[in-house]
Parts: C-alpha cells; structure tokens; sequence
C-alpha cells in the first residue's frame, strides 16, 4: 500500500511538472487559453488525471488529481517571454494527439517534447524575405504604387532584420519596437526625401505594420470569448502596450525626417 | 539647406546602419551555408508538417492495400 501510495505520487510529480512546463511553452509560443485547456487536459486524461490548470500571465499553475481525488498535486512553471511560433503550437497540439491515440508514456511523451523545443524549423532568412514582400503587399492594398512598394520593403527588411537582431540579444520587445519603428519610418521616408513615386505618404504610414501585435490582439478576443478575461486584459494591455511603443518610433522618425504632421 | 541636410544625414545614417546589418547577415548565411546543412528555402512536403487536423492519418500508418480477407 505504501508502495503503491509513493509510486503514484512520484508518478504524479512528473507528470504534473511535465504538464506544467508544456502548458508554460504553449502559451509562451501564442497559444489560446482554450487550446491550452484542451491540449493538457487531454494528456492528463490519457495519463490517468484531471487536470485543472489556472493561467496566469507570468506563470500557469496547474493542478492534477486522481480519478478517486484523493491525490492531488500542484505544480507551477514560469512562463517565458518567447516569439509567437505557430509551428510550436502546431507540433505541441500534434504530440497531445499522438499520446491519445498511440497512448505513448510519459518519458516518450519527454523525448519527443524535447526534441520539438530544439528544433523551431522557422528559416530566419525565409522569414525575413517573406515579411518584407507581405508588407509591401499592404502598400499596394492600401493604393501605394511600385516605388511605394518597393521602399516599404526595403524598410521592412531592414528593420525586421534589427528585430531579430535585438530579439536574439534579449532586448526588451517594447525598445525593441521603437526602434524597429525609428529605422522603418527613417527608410520609409525615401520617397518624401527624394521626391521619388507618386505615394511616398503611402509607404511612410506602411513601413511599420510588421510590428502591429495582430496576434496578441486576436488571441486577447479569443481568449475574452472563452471567459478567461484575466488573460485577456493581459494579452490587450501588452499589445497595446506595444502598439504605443511602434506609434511612438513612428512619430519620432516621422519628426527626424521633418515630415507630414510635425 | 539646413532644413533638408538634417533629413538627408539622419537618413544617411540608418541606411548606412541597416546596410551593414543586412550585409552581415547574409554573409553570415553564405559562411553557414558552406559550413553547415542547408537548409532549404522552399520544400515540397507535406501539409501535415505544418496543419495538423485531429484524426489526420499519421506519417507512420501506412495504408495497407495488400491485406485481404481470406
């Protein structure tokens, strides 16, 4: 009976600990609160538990109990301030299903956690290329001509590259935005300094939307649909926080370049 | 001129900056791309590495035309 009473609760440990640090990094990396809730709760099903976890925005406190309840265990982890992957959400979504239906145990279920957090497949330079050309793409939404175009992405490319830059330093994302936004709206001011294409003002408003938060913003809605509204404020208040940051960078190079509204 | 000279070496300045960056950058990636496995832009692969459906047939389930009911 002993036994048995120390070897569930030893099992619970680690399952509880490992369930806290996957929920952590699946918030960390974008995740609603509704697909976390689904995700955990159905490894905890599967590894004989009920989980009940409470999200908060620096840490996820989780709580396991046996089927009986007359177990429960409590673990906490920290959650990191990491980039928005969706290939990590979609892969950690992916391993939850691959534990229900292949029924996989809990130190297989590490490995392949572990093999997921070291290997993020996003190509920097990909990345970079691709961001550049879709923001360009706004330009031409909103009645930017080519040169227009051509001039946001060059921004974008700059400052997108300084972004990854300070990100990998660790730099605050809020400084991080200001001067990303600085740098863009200074490159994006070429057409206004040069005198060169039809809508200069077009591509100086354009060559900071890569830094708009739309996923916090999105994620923020979804997760106030689902009631957890602590989170959501959250979400809100730290893309709006970021928002203000970029709007600031933007107004500062708009002034440097002695254009428009200054 | 005083007025346009600011905005000229203001902007002068950042791109000079972002130049060099981008310039590090890719030569960073051409030293890595002899060095190291490169890593393709574009792949032609399955969907499923990057959407995942609940209930999508794994990579490892193969169908197994050739079983019969004898």
């Amino acid at each position: 009976m002993t036994t048995d009473t120390t070897h569930c609760r030893d099992t619970g440990n680690s399952t509880a600990a490992f369930l806290a640090s996957y929920a952590a990094r699946l918030i960390a990396s974008g995740a609603t609160c509704i697909r976390l809730e689904k995700n955990v709760g159905r490894l905890a099903k599967e590894f004989g538990f009920q989980a009940d976890i409470s999200v908060m925005p620096r840490h996820i406190h989780l709580s396991l109990s046996d089927p009986d309840g007359n177990h429960i265990i409590t673990a906490m982890a920290a959650v990191e301030t990491l980039p928005v992957s969706f290939n990590i959400i979609t892969r950690l979504s992916r391993l939850s299903w691959e534990v229900s239906d292949r029924h996989l145990t809990l130190d297989d279920t590490r490995l392949r956690f572990k093999a997921i957090m070291e290997s993020d497949r996003a190509h920097a330079l990909a990345t970079t290329l691709l961001v550049a050309v879709s923001n360009a793409a706004f330009c031409g939404l909103f009645g930017g001509d080519l040169t227009a175009m051509a001039i946001v992405a060059i921004a974008t490319l700059a400052g997108f590259r300084l972004k990854t830059l300070l990100t990998s330093k660790k730099v605050d994302f809020r400084v991080v935005a200001f001067l990303c936004a600085v740098v863009s709206s200074v490159l994006g001011a070429t057409g206004l300094l040069f005198q060169i294409g039809t809508t200069p003002h077009i591509a100086l408003g354009a060559s900071v939307l890569y830094l708009v938060p739309g996923i916090a913003f999105l994620n923020s809605f979804s997760d106030m649909i689902y009631r957890h509204y602590l989170f959501s404020l959250y979400r809100f208040a730290d893309a709006a926080v970021i928002t203000c940051c970029l709007s600031a960078g933007l107004c500062t190079g708009m002034a440097l370049m002695h254009t428009g509204m200054f | 001129m005083t007025t346009l000279t600011q905005p000229m070496i203001i902007w002068c300045f950042v791109a000079g900056i972002c130049a060099t960056l981008i310039i590090e950058g890719l030569i960073g990636a051409l030293i890595c791309l002899a060095r190291c496995h490169w890593h393709h832009i574009v792949t032609i692969g399955s969907e499923k590495e990057e959407f995942f459906i609940p209930g999508d047939r794994l990579a490892s389930d193969a169908p197994d035309y050739d079983d019969y009911d004898d």
